[in-house]
């Protein structure tokens, strides 16, 4: 068992250069994903195909 | 499952804050878009826009109503049980919503029920868990997360939603939502706290009644829920009627459509970043400033001439004021009152916060009908505002002494 202090610091046991390369990964997805939303209230038809040519993919 | 210094088994910060944040973004986001049901609805059903517009306002008190009760009980008994009533309310109210022949039916089903089941699975219900779950040092930024994530269900379910009745129709696009809000229920399960967790550090144990005798005796409490009202007030006064102002000043649809995305755009930045500075500095200068911006920005928006570029930066910054008090009134609510009765005092502020969204909605048609315009209500909201930022500065933040509790 760990303390909850403990376990609540993020990336215990790695590298700072690992934890910034995910932060910024997060961060990068986060404004990825807020652009696409606003875009989709801009233009749903577009939104939609571009939905429907990201699920073609798979 | 982690162990607390005080011995009591806790919840991770990354399930809490995981499961957390995905209930906020369905239990906030389904019924964001609810205007869109407006039309399709009402044609449909041969309903007048009043029958709507009454089911939504009986949402909203419901909504506020059952709080402070879905928070005593989610305080006793566990946030988890409260959480799985709330989803099942919730596809309930909207498979009874397709369903609904009558105004009164609509009204029971997609005002009172999913209002009720609003209270069970949104802010005050999670951020229990979060206050009674996550150190001290960590709680404002927690709730600032979790607050971003209600806050882009929000913004991301308006397009969804949008899209889902045009392709299944109103009554399937409420089929799917159902089913989507009955998601809440396993994730509810991953928040199930142990019996300890939900006793007080140290076993110091105070009644429901007194703990709310001693919250409304609390000169800050009583400050902290004013200003909750006036942040209802002026959300929902902006949200329902900037559209109409802008329209009434000649601005096109796209203008007011784009308007609004901008607010729910910032409003995800803004939430955040209010709860992470909660972590830094004094709570009750943040929401002050909250309070105080809001009234400068619309005194500037009101001002300057108005033009699409000025409406998308009054929107933007509005956005980042939205719902950025959320997380710091309910951190301050735990600093002073411990987390004890934590969810239960979060939901007697968001009825006065509800209180306020109600008059928002209402003062701004009947002020717009009897003088022909939203002037009085802008002034009322200017005034409110700086209002909220004076009452927040003397809101003192420090622990409430308790000498007469005694261990149990």
């Amino acid at each position: 068992m760990r303390l909850a202090g403990r376990s609540t610091r993020l990336g215990d046991g790695d590298g700072r250069a690992g934890r910034m390369l995910r932060a910024g990964l997060s961060l990068w997805l986060g404004v990825l994903v807020l652009l696409a939303v606003f875009a989709a209230y801009l233009d749903p038809h577009l939104a939609l195909d571009l939905a429907n040519r990201f699920w073609s993919c798979f | 499952m982690d162990v607390s210094t005080d011995g009591a088994p806790r919840l991770s910060l990354a399930r809490v804050m995981l499961c957390g944040a995905v209930i906020l973004t369905m239990s906030m986001g389904i019924r964001h878009g609810f205007g869109l049901w407006l039309q399709p609805m009402t044609m449909d059903r041969g309903w007048t826009r009043d029958t709507f517009a009454f089911a939504m306002a009986a949402q909203n008190l419901a909504w506020g109503i059952a709080g402070p009760l879905a928070g005593a009980v989610a305080d006793r008994f566990g946030a988890y049980r409260v959480m799985m009533v709330g989803a099942l309310a919730y596809a309930g109210g909207l498979f009874g919503m397709a369903l609904a022949t009558s105004g009164t039916g609509l009204a029971l089903t997609a005002g009172l029920m999913i209002g009720v089941a609003q209270a069970g699975t949104t802010y005050a219900v999670v951020y229990g868990i979060i206050g009674r779950n996550l150190p001290a040092e960590r709680r404002s930024w927690a709730m600032g997360v979790a607050g971003a994530a209600g806050s882009f269900g929000q913004f991301l379910m308006v397009p969804v939603e949008n899209a889902l009745i045009g392709t299944l129709g109103w009554q399937g696009a409420l089929q799917v939502l159902a089913v989507l809000a009955l998601l809440i229920m396993p994730l509810a399960l991953f928040l199930r706290e142990s019996p300890q967790a939900l006793k007080p550090p140290g076993g110091a144990t105070q009644s429901i009644g007194g703990a709310v005798r001693e919250a409304f005796g609390n000169r800050s409490y009583r400050f902290l829920t004013a200003g909750y009202f006036v942040c209802g007030f002026q959300v929902v006064f902006i949200g329902v009627h900037l559209p109409s102002y802008l329209k009434d000043h000649g601005m096109s649809a796209t203008v007011a459509t784009t308007a609004l995305a901008l607010v729910g755009l910032f409003n995800v930045v803004g939430t955040y970043a209010a709860g992470s500075l909660g972590q830094r500095f004094p709570k009750r200068y943040i929401l002050s400033a909250i309070y105080g911006l809001r009234s400068v920005v619309i005194i500037g928006f009101l001002l300057l001439p108005l033009s699409p570029g000025s409406v998308y930066v009054f929107s933007a910054l509005m956005g980042l004021l939205w719902l950025s008090t959320v997380p710091p009134t309910n951190a301050v609510i735990a600093q002073i009152f411990g987390v004890q009765y934590m969810s239960m005092l979060s939901g007697f502020a968001f009825l006065s916060h509800q209180l306020g969204s109600f008059l928002g909605a209402w003062l701004g048609g009947a002020l717009y009908e009897a003088s022909g315009n939203y002037d009085v209500v802008w002034m009322l909201a200017i005034a409110l505002g700086f209002f909220a930022a004076a009452i927040n500065l003397p809101v003192r933040e420090t622990p409430i002494v308790r000498p007469h509790l005694r261990p149990a």
